[in-house]
């Protein structure tokens, strides 16, 4: 999009909820009965969630951690029902795969077969053996190992990753020891990923597959053993953690990994390693855990921080979004109650059906040993996202659309899947959801075109992957008509400390029932103002205009009803002529110099999106008229900003001397001419050899000769035809010459082969062929490169035109601005000292302005909200409400400050479900939470300091949602020890430093007009008693305008008249009015649009019936209810009309002048006739008319007037309009009678003048 | 400054053509627009009073302020008589006339001369304007008396003749 960033910034996607985990998880320990397995650790364990039965194998067991090969089974492993134990096989059974440790086992549910893999045997060896377990259950016959003899093989190894993918049946090995448990994690050791085909033995023999991933893989290590860490929909599989090592100097890895395309059936496997936010769980080694693909969640229990045996953990965390689609984060569950003794080696699986973590044995660690134990424990809630995980929907946000454009909505739910998908059905043609998001199984983004749909209700039906439905009946409903309505505000402070970094938040939001069209923000900074604005906001340019620096953010499309904010710092020095106001003794002491900190939100610019027509309709004149010119100079700044972009573009895709740069970039020009030589070279070379050789063969050589040099010949025309003297021209022509060496080539070496009984020409056979072969390699070389030329060139003119397409548009739009400007340029609002006062932020959804003013000192903690309209600060609730709280250390304190919370009660009249975080900043540091958080969860991160300051910050953030309160912890940790700095004088925040936090909501749907919104937030610094903000204040203003029309006479005698128009409203007041117009029964369109005025002048046409109604909008945005019908109508009925401009006849060769307008009333009719000779005059002036009549173009009238200057004078004049001026084809006739029998009557053709009868 | 263009509207009359009786005017600037000014002569070659001036000015009738036609009393005004105008026999000619008050009392008489006929106009209407006596359709060129000079110009031109008056003053004293 020529330069343009039009990505969505930073949170504005959705109306998020942030709470603590929606239920809570609990451990319970489940008894089962006899007998009971050995204690063990380093053992296998699957699970059937069908049956509810728990497999066990092998491991270290008993007190001596004997290495088993032992099968085991529980019932009702969940603990749902009463568990017991089954053995399988005993130790040593016959049959069963050598005793092992860490070794690696994957269940195929749907033929209940266990595959195990490698591990440790007692003699410190590793196995790369591979059995299978059928019946593993212990259900549906007789279980039996079977081992598997696979083609090829893979490196024995213990400690690996393993997955299944039922789908494809294989089995992916990954990493692990191959070492004999001694050195992983080194160069030597295994990095390597292997797919077993036919993995459950059906189906074909099993073959070993050595994958080739693409990417840095991990580090070799032995690998945490993650149950189901594989993800079908995906084909994905997760790593996390693990450890490496020599013995006695081994780590712990922290990390989390992503390899796509798995099973290596969809195409080249990538290693990617993930960056997940929120506080990030201590590494770990023999951890254990699983995947549910469900929810895309991975969730990790216990393990050991130091691999060498101390001391092992007893914590869950869950990362979200753990296949890397979506941004993953950690969290960790705290379960209620009984805790979980802390454990390693130990195996989780879950039962997905129950949302239930089965944890069975490992080594727990008691003082300085470790025994096994042979313990299961059931986690409930083990994804965090509550019991139920059937697929269900909860609420859809918004439920509404105008069926003008896309709305992009947010659905929330349970059990939703990457590749759910989402329709309306119920009316017409079901409408698919584009763009799906999967956020997590809780939250679904898509976008509905609802464009042309009939209004009406519809039922939400969401699909998963393995067919689930569920559908949530009436739950949208597509309004008739509406638009996008995107606004714009500034919160921050209206002080700020000379010398410091503050942080405001231009803030914007779509208010509409449609996602609006990209649009661009242009924030004005005094230039005597420092700003900086961080690299992940879509800042696209910054211009200097005057005494004012001018910064452009390109929007992308706001959804309906979304919301997002854009930080900016400011930083300003004091004036010259700066004086502090000691008098007032409090820190609030103000310095002269305030400065204005201005937003406009400016014009829709899509340009690809909005061609022609359409981008013309989003540059009315209208904008400058409703837009002082500051305002559209600011715009057309834009304009300049997108018009460089588009002139760099230029530069770069239509220079033919940067295209020629590229193509030697890409080395096509220099791989064909060095072709072209060497084809050439070589040619040439051998066909002279093989005439050389043939000279030696006498007759039988002169044969040969003649047949070589017409070989030669051709040969050679052929080739420099191709490449002789010039570059080729284009593609093709290279391509058809180099075909037509290759075929002379193979038609010398055809000739060559019949006089093969000659050992000459066998010999000269064999040098043609092995020449016709190289010719044909170089050919397809050469077609090759061509081709690549070739595509390039396609690629290039691709761009170009889709460039010219682009550029057109701007002309269009520039010319268009210029236009406008020019055409209103008189009359438009005037600049400098005499332009008007913006209004107050919140009453233009077009633009903001703070007045800010910079003072020695302030408040250090201060809360700040919008600004509203009036004293009492009304508010839209259709807008979010949007606070931030700011945050400082004193600068005279003593310590920096290593923990910060800020708690807010937000008000009783915010919908806590529509709370979404916004940036987060503190010194230099400024941290979004994700643009689209996931469901039920809280943001919490860590933020490494390093090197500037040997400090992690840990951030968490959070509401609860039963008490309203919303709480933001910034602790500062040792990165050393994860904890609290122990010395007092190091923290985060020094003396002098300030932060702040922000965020934004929804007031409730139930809210009235006057509902006060009051808000005060608290800091706490360490162990400081809290300090409350000054309280910010709004009112709710949700009540829409009326206005009318008022009525107009029936009829209207002339074509202009006015109209006048009325509005009130409760709250804000009414901002301003639109007034649509129906012409004779035709469409209501708007005939002004957005004005202040309460009367305008309307000109219609002679017999049109036009009827009106207006539209009110208030000082908030709210706008007057639709309407349909008109509120005043008139007819316009213009009394016909006849005029003589001055006409003359002549008359005996001498002028008779004559003038007449006269109408059907009479009133200000006027009649006059001059014909005067010597002999005669005839000076007649009409004073009255008395009648009137109209047949087609001849109108007569009569009346009565002065002749000479004496009254009592009829007159009748019969007029005809024959045509226009000079054309002779009007005629007039007319006497004049009076006293003592006067007569007086002429006639003619109008000379110089024009009759104009008008109907 | 009006009697100094009497001078030379009287002095320019005396030598221009007296095919018929004369019209004579002036073009000056006014607020942006050209203000045309005549003044009618009667030499007695129309043989009696001049009592309907028909000028016809080679413009449309949209350039001219017909609104504020100058009109001298009793020829068109509300002491009587009339005044008409619009378009001409072509739409890039217009007319402008004026009939003095039935009474003959307004006439203008052998030998004076008459003026006040003015009009103004957005544009220049160029040349020639042409105009008719008395209803008769025989037309004649009426001519620029003078280019009215600039304000500054006029200034000069007013020291310079005072220096001439002070030195016709001077000189007989000089020969005395």
């Amino acid at each position: 999009m020529l330069g343009i960033r039009l990505a969505l910034t930073g949170f504005a996607v959705g109306l998020l909820q942030l709470c603590s985990l929606s239920a809570q998880s609990a451990w319970t320990q489940i008894s089962p009965q006899a007998p009971i397995p050995p204690p063990r650790y380093a053992h296998t364990t699957v699970y059937n969630p069908t049956s509810n039965r728990l497999i066990v194998f092998a491991g270290a067991a008993g007190p001596g951690g004997s290495y088993t090969n032992d099968v085991w089974v529980m019932t009702n492993a969940n603990g749902v029902g009463t568990p017991s134990w089954i053995q399988l096989f005993a130790n040593g059974a016959p049959g069963s795969p050598a005793p092992r440790v860490l070794h690696s086992a994957v269940y195929d549910a749907a033929t209940n077969r266990m595959i195990v893999f490698g591990g440790f045997s007692p003699g410190l060896a590793e196995y790369n053996d591979v059995w299978v377990l059928t019946n593993a259950d212990g259900t549906g016959g007789t279980p039996a190992w079977i081992p598997l003899i696979p083609s090829g093989s893979t490196p024995a190894r213990c400690s690996q990753g393993a997955v299944y993918d039922a789908a494809s049946n294989r089995m992916l090995i990954f990493l692990g020891d191959t070492t004999g448990y001694q050195y992983p994690g080194f160069a030597n050791t295994a990095r390597d990923v292997w797919a077993l085909t036919h993995a459950n033995g059906l189906g074909g023999t099993p073959a070993w597959i050595q994958l080739s991933p693409t990417g840095t893989p991990p580090p070799g290590r032995w690998v945490t053993q993650i149950d189901s860490a594989y993800d079908p929909a995906t084909n994905r599989l997760m790593l996390y953690g693990g450890s490496a090592g020599k013995p006695n100097d081994r780590f712990a890895y922290g990390d989390t990994w992503v390899l796509t395309n798995a099973n290596g059936l969809t195409g080249t496997p990538v290693w990617q390693q993930l960056n997940p936010t929120g506080a990030t769980p201590l590494a770990r080694s023999h951890a254990s855990g699983f995947y549910d693909s469900a929810t895309n969640r991975l969730v990790i229990h216990g393990g050991t921080v130091d691999p060498g045996d101390y001391p092992s953990l007893s914590d869950t965390w869950i990362l979200s979004n753990a296949n890397g689609i979506g941004t993953p984060f950690w969290q960790q569950v705290l379960p209620q109650g009984t805790q979980i003794p802390a454990r390693r080696l130990h195996v989780c699986v879950y039962d997905r059906l129950r949302n239930l973590m089965v944890v069975y044995g490992g080594q727990l660690t008691a003082g300085s040993s470790l025994p096994s134990t042979s313990e299961t424990w059931v986690l409930s809630n083990a994804n965090g996202l509550g019991v139920s995980q059937q697929l269900r929907i909860d609420a859809i946000t918004p439920n509404h659309g105008g069926n003008v454009g896309a709305v992009t909505v947010r659905i929330t739910g349970a059990g939703f899947q990457s590749g759910t998908t989402i329709k309306l059905t119920g009316m017409g043609q079901d409408i698919l959801g584009t763009k799906t998001q999967f956020i997590d199984s809780g939250v679904l983004l898509t976008t509905f075109d609802l464009s042309g749909a009939t209004p009406g209700s519809r039922t939400v039906v969401v699909s998963n992957s393995n067919n689930a439905t569920v559908s949530l009946a009436l739950g949208f409903m597509v309004d008739e008509g509406g638009a996008a309505q995107i606004w714009v505000d500034i919160v921050g402070r209206d002080k700020i400390r000379i010398g410091s970094n503050q942080t405001f938040y231009i803030t914007y939001g779509n208010r509409g029932n449609v996602d609006s069209a990209p649009s661009i923000i242009s924030v004005v900074v005094p230039t005597s103002v420092d700003f900086s604005v961080d690299v992940s906001q879509p800042l696209i340019g910054t211009l200097t205009s005057g005494s004012n620096n001018v910064l452009a953010f390109a929007l992308g499309s706001v959804p309906a009803g979304g919301s997002g904010a854009i930080p900016i710092n400011l930083n300003t020095t004091a004036p010259a002529n700066s004086v502090r106001d000691l008098r007032r003794g409090s820190f609030l002491s103000t310095i002269t110099g305030s400065f204005q900190l201005r937003a406009f939100l400016n014009l829709v610019m899509d340009l690809p999106a909005a061609t022609g027509a359409d981008f013309e309709a989003n540059l009315p004149c209208a904008f400058f008229s409703t837009c002082d010119s500051q305002c559209a100079s600011l715009y057309l700044r834009q304009l300049q900003v997108l018009d460089l972009a588009r002139s760099q573009f230029d530069v770069y895709i239509n220079s033919s001397a940067a295209a020629t740069a590229k193509l030697a970039e890409l080395g096509a020009d220099r791989i064909l001419a060095g072709a072209k030589a060497t084809l050439l070279g070589y040619i040439i070379g051998q066909l002279v050899g093989a005439i050389g050789l043939a000279s030696e063969g006498g007759a039988l050589g002169v044969a040969a000769e003649n047949y070589i040099s017409g070989a030669i010949t051709h040969l050679i025309s052929a080739t420099q035809a191709a490449y002789g003297g010039s570059n080729p021209t284009n593609v093709q022509e290279l391509q058809e010459a180099a075909l037509d060496v290759s075929q002379a080539s193979t038609s010398t070496a055809t000739i060559l082969q019949l006089e093969q009984s000659n050992r000459i020409f066998e010999e000269l056979a064999d040098q043609i062929n092995s020449l016709v072969d190289f010719v044909r390699g170089i050919v397809e070389d050469m077609s090759a490169r061509s081709q690549e030329y070739f595509d390039l060139r396609l690629a290039r003119q691709d761009a170009f035109n889709t460039f010219q397409v682009a550029a057109a548009d701007f002309c269009r739009a520039r010319n268009n601005v210029e236009r406008c400007h020019s055409s209103l340029g008189s009359s438009a609002t005037p600049c400098g000292s005499q332009q008007q006062p913006l209004p107050p932020s919140d009453s233009g959804d077009d633009r903001a302005m703070i007045t800010i003013t910079p003072v020695s000192s302030l408040d250090p903690n201060d809360k700040v909200g919008p600004q509203g309209v009036g004293a009492i600060g009304y508010l839209a609730s259709a807008k979010a409400l949007r606070y931030s709280i700011y945050f400082e250390n004193e600068p005279n304190a003593t310590a920096p400050a290593q923990s910060v919370t800020v708690t807010d009660k937000l008000n009783n009249n915010i919908d806590l479900t529509t709370l979404t975080l916004g940036p987060i900043s503190f010194l230099n540091q400024l941290i979004t939470p994700p643009s689209v958080p996931p469901s039920a969860t809280s943001f919490a991160t860590t933020v490494d300091l390093r090197p500037a300051t040997n400090l992690l910050v840990k951030i968490n953030a959070a509401l609860n949602a039963t008490t309203g309160v919303l709480t933001w912890t910034l602790q500062s940790l040792d990165p050393a020890t994860n904890e609290p700095p122990n010395d007092p004088l190091v923290g985060f925040l020094q003396p002098g430093a300030e932060g702040s936090v922000f965020f934004m909501a929804m007031p409730k749907s139930t809210v009235t007009t006057g509902t006060i919104l009051q808000n005060t937030a608290s800091v706490v610094f360490d162990a400081n008693p809290p300090i409350a903000t000054p309280t910010w204040s709004n009112a709710i203003d949700n009540t829409k305008p009326t206005s009318h029309v008022n009525s107009l006479a029936v009829t209207q005698t002339s074509k202009s008249f006015p109209v006048q128009w009325l509005g009130s409203d409760i709250g804000s007041g009414v901002r301003d009015f639109t007034v649509y117009v129906s012409d004779n029964g035709g469409p209501y369109i708007a005939w002004l649009t957005n004005t202040t005025a309460t009367q305008a002048i309307y000109s219609g046409i002679n017999g049109h019936t036009v009827a009106f109604y207006s539209i009110a909008r208030d000082l908030v945005g709210n706008i007057e209810t639709s309407k349909s019908t008109a509120e005043a109508n008139t007819t316009i009925k213009v009394p016909p009309t006849i005029q003589c401009t001055g006409c003359y006849l002549l008359i005996s060769g001498t002028r008779a002048t004559i003038a007449f307008n006269v109408n059907p009333v009479g009133a200000n009719s006027t009649f006059s006739y001059n014909y005067r000779t010597t002999a005669q005059t005839v000076q007649f002036v009409g004073t009255t008319i008395s009648q009137f009549s109209v047949n087609g173009n001849t109108v007569t009238f009569t009346g009565q007037g002065n002749l000479n200057g004496q009254t009592g004078y009829n007159f009748t004049v019969t007029a005809t309009d024959g045509g226009s001026i000079g054309s002779g084809l009007d005629t007039v006739s007319f006497s004049i009678t009076g006293p003592d029998s006067y007569s007086y009557s002429a006639r003619g053709t109008i000379f110089g003048g024009d009759i104009v009868v008008q109907q | 400054m009006r009697g100094f263009l009497v001078v030379l509207v009287i002095s320019f009359g005396s030598f221009g053509s007296l095919e018929a009786d004369t019209l004579t005017y002036t073009v000056m600037a006014n607020a942006g627009e050209f203000s045309y000014e005549f003044t009618l002569t009667n030499t007695g070659d129309t043989g009696g009073a001049l009592f309907d001036l028909f000028l016809s000015v080679p413009t449309d009738i949209s350039n001219i302020e017909t609104s504020v036609v100058g009109v001298p009393v009793g020829w068109g005004d509300t002491t009587g008589g009339l005044l008409f105008y619009g378009p001409d026999t072509s739409p890039s000619t217009s007319f402008i006339e004026w009939a003095s008050d039935f009474s003959g009392l307004y006439d203008v008489e052998i030998g004076a001369s008459l003026s006040r006929f003015s009009f103004n106009s957005v544009v220049g209407v160029g040349q020639p304007i042409t105009f008719a006596l008395n209803g008769s359709t025989h037309f004649f060129s009426a001519e620029e008396a003078s280019t009215v000079p600039e304000p500054g110009t006029f200034g000069l031109g007013v020291v310079v003749l005072a220096g001439l008056c002070l030195r016709s003053k001077s000189i007989p004293g000089a020969i005395t």
